[in-house]
């Protein structure tokens, strides 16, 4: 299944979309299917600084847990409160499910994202 | 799918929630052909099993079967086993998949010569068929009524043009079967159960969602809550640890441990906070002091909070003492539990 048109992605697995200056993040349908049954969801506080590449939480399902990573840098604006307390609804909803919004963003390294069809290649070259 | 004891095994089917809440709620199927099936046969059989295990084989009666240990002569675990009682000279082990070579070498080197141990590990197919719904499956699919099979009974039935053996155990805490088959039936009958359950939402099941099920149910397993050093009553299932008549290895020692308590054993524990304790992770006590690791952990769907085992001193045995297990560089609260954390439908069929 194509991934979604108007978004950006990483490496590791997370979207993100930009709207109004402000950027929201979440993980993919193919992090979400490799993690399994998702049971907690930790995320930085509103108003921590962050870096590309660095840590904004972690999430864990029945079999693992892993470290999110930021897609760019800057500062967190907000956090889906809702979803730290029902984080089974990134499974069953990947994209609908953001997690942090991002003010004050590095551009160049949004720029620097994969639209979907690179995510979709790389995601091929996983096999 | 992930290589276990020399077999290929599935982690999970699809979701090891949706699995679990399938047998807790209406039923699942694992398919249990790994583990290892002996036939212990003659006149000295029940001396034998008597005499290398804690439990009492010679309070069976024909058709029952109890859970057992195999001791090794330090009074360790070679296995956790059930016996089944056909007659007084005709016993069927159930062993575990990564033990049953070693029971069986076990068996073999110390047999007297008045009976004979056969490994017929190759002859048959086993499926556990688990949940509240499984006995009305069962009976749809194969026309059998099984009302009269109470818990921890067994009866051979002709199925399929063959014998099968019927059990009900299992591995969950819910109420089910362990169905004994040829490979060849066994096919089918994992087939038939899942077409004769559709209609009831039966999953086929793998081995993430049966560890989750046994430790909320507080089963021991292998490798984890039990091995060759400690002793029954040090894993935990001391309740199988019987006088007898018939000495078996550290006979002395074993029954003394359970009179007077051991000083340290195999202890259950509940997060207060969130996390999902695992296998390994360090537990500390509330001044810091490392007092043991995570023997088997998960997340309890049920209970919606991490669950998991620990062998642990006997400071820590009563039940709401507090420990601390170290879950990524964070000392998280938890409290030390007795029994089950779930309680399911198993056993409560017996009329």
């Amino acid at each position: 299944m194509a991934s979604p048109e108007g978004y950006s992605y990483t490496k590791e697995h997370e979207w993100a979309k930009e709207e109004n200056g402000v950027i929201t993040v979440g993980i993919t349908d193919y992090a979400q299917n490799h993690l399994g049954d998702i049971v907690y969801l930790d995320l930085v506080e509103p108003g921590t600084e962050i870096q590309k590449g660095k840590s904004f939480g972690t999430i864990e399902s029945v079999k693992a847990a892993e470290d999110l990573y930021s897609p760019v840098s800057g500062v967190v604006d907000s956090i889906n409160e809702g979803l730290k307390e029902n984080p089974e609804k990134i499974n069953s909803d990947p994209m609908g499910s953001w997690m942090l919004k991002i003010k004050d963003a590095n551009k160049d390294e949004f720029k620097s994202m994969m639209n979907a069809s690179s995510y979709d290649e790389y995601l091929g070259s996983l096999g | 799918m992930v290589p276990f004891a020399g077999w290929e095994m599935p982690v999970r089917y699809a979701s090891i929630i949706e699995e679990y809440e399938s047998v807790r709620k209406h039923s699942g199927i694992f398919d249990v052909s790994h583990m290892g099936e002996l036939a212990v046969r003659g006149p000295g059989a029940k001396k034998f099993l008597d005499g290398l295990t804690c439990n009492r084989v010679s309070d069976l009666e024909n058709g029952q079967i109890h859970y057992n240990a195999v001791l090794n002569q330090a009074g360790g675990l070679v296995d956790d086993i059930t016996i089944y009682k056909i007659s007084d000279d005709d016993y069927f082990v159930v062993s575990n998949a990564s033990n049953y070579e070693k029971v069986y070498e076990y068996f073999i080197r110390l047999t007297p010569g008045d009976s004979e141990i056969v490994n017929e590990s190759d002859l048959w197919n086993q499926i556990a068929l688990q949940g509240p719904l499984a006995e009305k499956i069962f009976s749809e699919y194969t026309g059998i009524d099984f009302s009269d099979l109470n818990y921890y009974r067994f009866q051979d039935y002709e199925f399929l043009n063959e014998k099968i053996r019927v059990s009900r155990t299992g591995y969950t805490g819910e109420d089910g079967f362990e169905i004994y088959s040829s490979p060849g039936a066994g096919l089918k009958i994992w087939d038939g159960l899942l077409s004769a359950g559709k209609s009831s939402g039966i999953l086929p099941c793998g081995l993430a969602s049966r560890d989750i099920l046994r430790l909320e149910s507080m089963y021991a397993l292998y490798g984890h809550e039990l091995n060759e050093e400690r002793t029954p009553v040090e894993s935990g299932i001391g309740w199988i640890v019987k006088e007898k008549e018939i000495p078996y290895p550290q006979y002395e020692k074993i029954i003394e441990q359970k009179k007077k308590g051991p000083d340290y054993k195999v202890c259950p524990f509940i997060l207060k906070e969130n996390g999902i304790p695992r296998e390994n992770y360090d537990i500390y006590s509330e001044n810091g002091d490392p007092i043991g690791k995570v023997l088997s952990g998960a997340h309890s769907p049920t209970l919606k909070k991490g669950i998991g085992t620990a062998y642990l001193p006997s400071d820590y045995f009563r039940a709401g003492t507090t420990v601390f297990i170290e879950i990524r560089n964070k000392k998280i609260s938890a409290e030390v539990t007795k029994g089950a954390f779930v309680k399911g439908t198993a056993g409560k069929k017996t009329k």
